[in-house]
């Protein structure tokens, strides 16, 4: 990417900036944020925005304020408490702006608002977190795309992952796969309810294959998921595979309740009919499909029927890797999937009231058994979700508290038995295990 | 007795011949006619109607019952002395599955759309199963006919080879290299207004693809896979931004939209066409399709973004009415949503699920922001002007385009807008 040869520094930088300066002079200083960004997009555009902050001009011109246009679209302005008379008559001018958006329409309801008013001596904290945590998101998000298109970064990470899949090494892979005994790369992750005390349930587990694995057994050095649409293509493969491997009956008989990831077009092959044809109707209500979004919209009649089949056979359909932007686009609900998995991000935790307030609202209308925070890699992800009222969750941190789980229920076993040893005995007949 | 298998028998014949057998002694025996043929396109599709075949294994292991696929879809059950009640739940569960499509619906029906039944035993009901299975078997004929015709050509025209892995490659190398510049077709998107002149809004540029497959992989099926097509557009849009990049751009009067990949719009590619581009970002729209877009949305929001505040206007791509169900476009905050103008909607009553939908998204991402496309007709345009929606795209537009262009006195668009009953 070409590089600027200077960066102006963003209005998010500059709020921080000035902000920081506040400290000092907070005394009868307010601010107000007017929450433009919750507009409706057809409201939203860039001569609407510059209408609204222009109002603030004459006020700047005779230095009462200080104006922020964030990147979202929010102001910010900052001024003498004093003036507060006038900043009022201005934010209702903007609000008469935008009179027929359900912003204004309906504010109040659902926790709608449009401005949100500060006293800086007051309130200087919530101030300082509130600009903090906008500048933070922004430069998170930033800096995550840019690395993807970034040469240097694009090199680092050929270093650490490998060659980028090309068409011919897809060949190759394809070729390996079919030759390669997959049972021992399949890896498995519990889906646990944990509860307050970090007790983890079991409720089933997810069946995959390990890339990472699979990269190093069949092609050491190749980036098997660089493409995107080239892994897409591969994993039809795998999926065939995986069918395959499932349907050796002693595998499938003593996992108990198991979910794996799969192809729409999968569903709908012959592999699967006979995958299908192989279970009981008891087993297949144990078994949990996991369909990606993307896969799902790229044939909407297909996701369609197939949901339909697998649904009257009795399986269940989880939508997988929803993220914070897909949340609020995709519902599972509308999908008709039975639960849905949500991919941990700490910029779950750090985007702020609007995203809780989302999945909040989506497990109070579903119900705590059809969501999972996946993912889970510390405890931060864990207490996120109970905070907006997830209680299933999955990932590496899920696995760590399996395993400590076990070793205190060694503990406890061991403990009793010392107990009972302690006790007089006649027999041993009571040793279990 | 094994019969030597001809080619040509169908199973409409041997369920004629099975008929004529039957009607002897039809006592007991009854048919149903499941009408899988007046599906929706989209849901008559093979692997769908297989899917739905099967349903019936387990029907026709256990009891005196024989299912005929027919070459038009259709099903048709056969049975002896079974229970009807026994046969309700098979057709259900086919029902189900088809279960978004206007025929498996039962409401309001006086009689079920999607099965008719026949009572051998009964000579009235003979007859007219006799018949209908007759005509059946007549439209098998002339489609087999048609197909041995077909196949003839197949060869070098048809379908092709799907694209795999394998000659992936080869095909890639070939779209780096192949002159593409006078495959670039246009298509003009126009902003039609009661009373007013029709002016544009942009010119859509595109590659025409079956030309390209012709040049590039005579034998092959680009489109057997959405995954590897994907794949290969990732190189066409290079091509693509090198051939628009030679352009002029002081000199463009009407915007060009472009369809890109997200990845590309972020690559370096992209970023040298921008230098190119200069102060005339405002020239351009990009469209994207919504696959790319669910596929990394955070990607998405950071393309969109960096396209705006360059100057370019995002276009969202790839919606139609079925999608329109499950998920609503105007959260993807583009500038412009396009939704293809199917059959559809047109059977669509006011209070369906899709036409409901549709309005949602009109109000929620606004009227100015949506486009119709894939317009065919001037129903097409009137339904839409019926919804708010002013900008229009397709093949009927093209020809509304060429008649306004071409009269010189005072252009006017010829619809007029007419309240939707």
């Amino acid at each position: 990417m070409a590089t600027q040869p200077y960066k102006m520094p963003s209005q998010e930088k500059l709020l921080i900036d000035y902000v920081h300066r506040l400290e000092k002079l907070k005394e009868g200083r307010g601010l107000v944020h007017v929450h433009l960004s919750h507009l409706r997009p057809f409201n939203r555009r860039d001569q609407h925005i510059r209408t609204a902050a222009g109002n603030f001009d004459g006020l700047v011109k005779d230095m009462i304020g200080q104006l922020f246009k964030i990147k979202n679209a929010d102001l910010f302005f900052i001024y003498k408490l004093n003036s507060a008379p006038q900043i009022e008559t201005i934010v209702q001018k903007i609000r008469f702006l935008f009179g027929d958006d359900p912003l204004v329409e309906e504010e109040g309801k659902d926790g709608r608002t449009f401005v949100t008013w500060y006293d800086a001596s007051s309130q200087y904290e919530e101030i300082v977190q509130l600009v903090q945590g906008l500048a933070e998101a922004e430069e998170k998000r930033q800096t995550e795309v840019r690395s993807r298109m970034n040469a240097r970064q694009r090199l680092k990470e050929k270093q650490k992952k490998g060659e980028p899949l090309t068409p011919p090494v897809l060949a190759k892979v394809e070729d390996a796969l079919s030759r390669t005994d997959l049972s021992n790369l399949v890896r498995r992750q519990f889906i646990c309810r944990v509860d307050s005390k970090m007790v983890p349930e079991q409720l089933f587990s997810e069946l995959f294959i390990s890339i990472q694995d699979l990269r190093e057994t069949i092609l050491p050095g190749v980036n098997l998921v660089s493409n995107r649409w080239l892994f897409q293509h591969l994993t039809e493969t795998l999926d065939r595979r995986v069918l395959s491997m499932l349907m050796k009956t002693d595998t499938v008989s003593i996992l108990g309740d198991i979910s794996f990831n799969v192809n729409v077009k999968t569903l709908l092959s012959d592999q699967f009919q006979i995958f299908d044809d192989n279970l009981s109707a008891a087993r297949r209500s144990a078994i949990v499909i996991e369909l990606q979004k993307e896969d799902i919209f790229s044939d909407l009649s297909a996701y369609l029927f197939a949901r339909e089949f697998v649904q009257t056979k009795g399986y269940r359909l989880c939508l997988d890797g929803l993220s914070m932007e897909t949340l609020q686009v995709i519902d599972r609900e509308r999908l008709g999937a039975d639960m849905a998995k949500i991919v941990w991000h700490p910029n779950l935790a750090d985007a702020g009231d609007d995203v809780q307030v989302l999945i909040k609202g989506l497990l109070e209308r579903d119900g705590p058994e059809k969501w999972i925070l996946c993912r889970c890699d510390n405890h931060e992800a864990i207490d996120f979700g109970r905070l907006v009222g997830i209680n299933q969750f999955q990932g590496r941190f899920v696995e760590s508290l399996i395993a400590e789980d076990g070793r205190r229920r060694d503990l406890l076993k061991l403990k009793r038995r010392i107990e009972r040893s302690s006790e007089p005995q006649f027999d041993d007949e009571e040793d279990e295990d | 007795m094994v019969k030597p298998l001809d080619k040509s028998l169908t199973q409409e014949a041997v369920l004629l011949e099975k008929l004529t057998r039957i009607e002897e002694n039809p006592t007991g025996y009854f048919a149903v006619h499941i009408h899988l043929s007046e599906l929706r396109t989209s849901n008559r599709q093979p692997h769908f109607i297989n899917i739905a075949t099967k349903v019936f294994d387990n029907l026709v292991a256990g009891n005196d019952a024989i299912i005929y696929s027919m070459m038009n879809k259709d099903l048709i059950l056969l049975c002896h002395e079974v229970l009807v009640e026994n046969i309700d739940p098979y057709i259900d569960k086919v029902r189900s599955m088809f279960s978004e499509d206007p025929l498996a619906s039962n409401e309001d029906e006086f009689e079920d759309r999607m099965s008719t039944w026949y009572d051998l035993a009964a000579r009235e009901d003979f007859a007219a199963f006799f018949s209908a299975a007759t005509e059946l078997s007549v439209k098998a004929q002339v489609q087999v006919e048609e197909m041995q015709r077909a196949r003839s050509d197949e060869t070098n025209k048809g379908t092709g080879e799907p694209i795999s892995a394998k000659n992936l490659a080869a095909i890639n190398q070939q779209l780096q290299a192949t002159r593409i510049a006078d495959l670039i077709r246009q298509q003009t998107c126009i902003r039609i207004a009661p009373g007013e002149t029709g002016s544009i809004v942009f010119r859509e540029h595109f590659i025409a693809m079956a030309e390209l497959k012709e040049r590039v992989a005579p034998a092959s099926n680009l489109f057997s896979s959405a995954w590897l097509f994907q794949y290969l557009t990732e190189t066409l849009d290079k091509r693509v931004l090198s051939v628009i990049g030679r352009k002029n751009f002081d000199e463009i009067n009407e915007p060009i939209s472009l369809n890109l990949n997200i990845g590309t719009v972020l690559s370096r590619d992209f970023s040298n066409f921008n230098k190119l581009v200069g102060d005339n970002a405002n020239k351009f729209v990009v469209e994207f399709q919504v696959i790319d877009i669910f596929a990394d949305m955070n990607t998405y929001g950071y393309a969109r973004d960096m396209l705006q505040e360059r100057g370019y206007k995002v276009l969202v791509d790839g919606v139609n009415p079925m999608s329109l169900q499950f998920f609503d476009p105007a959260n993807l905050r583009p500038d412009f949503i396009k939704v293809a103008w199917g059959k559809d909607f047109e059977s669509e009553t006011d209070d369906d699920g899709r036409l409901k939908m549709f309005r949602e998204t009109v109000q929620n991402a606004g009227a100015e922001s949506m486009i119709l496309a894939r317009v065919d007709s001037e129903k097409a345009v009137k339904w839409g002007l019926a919804l708010g929606i002013s900008r229009f795209q397709g093949y009927f537009i093209d020809k509304l385009f060429h008649a306004m262009t071409r009269s010189k006195v005072k252009p006017k668009a010829k619809v007029k807008v007419v309240p939707k009953s």
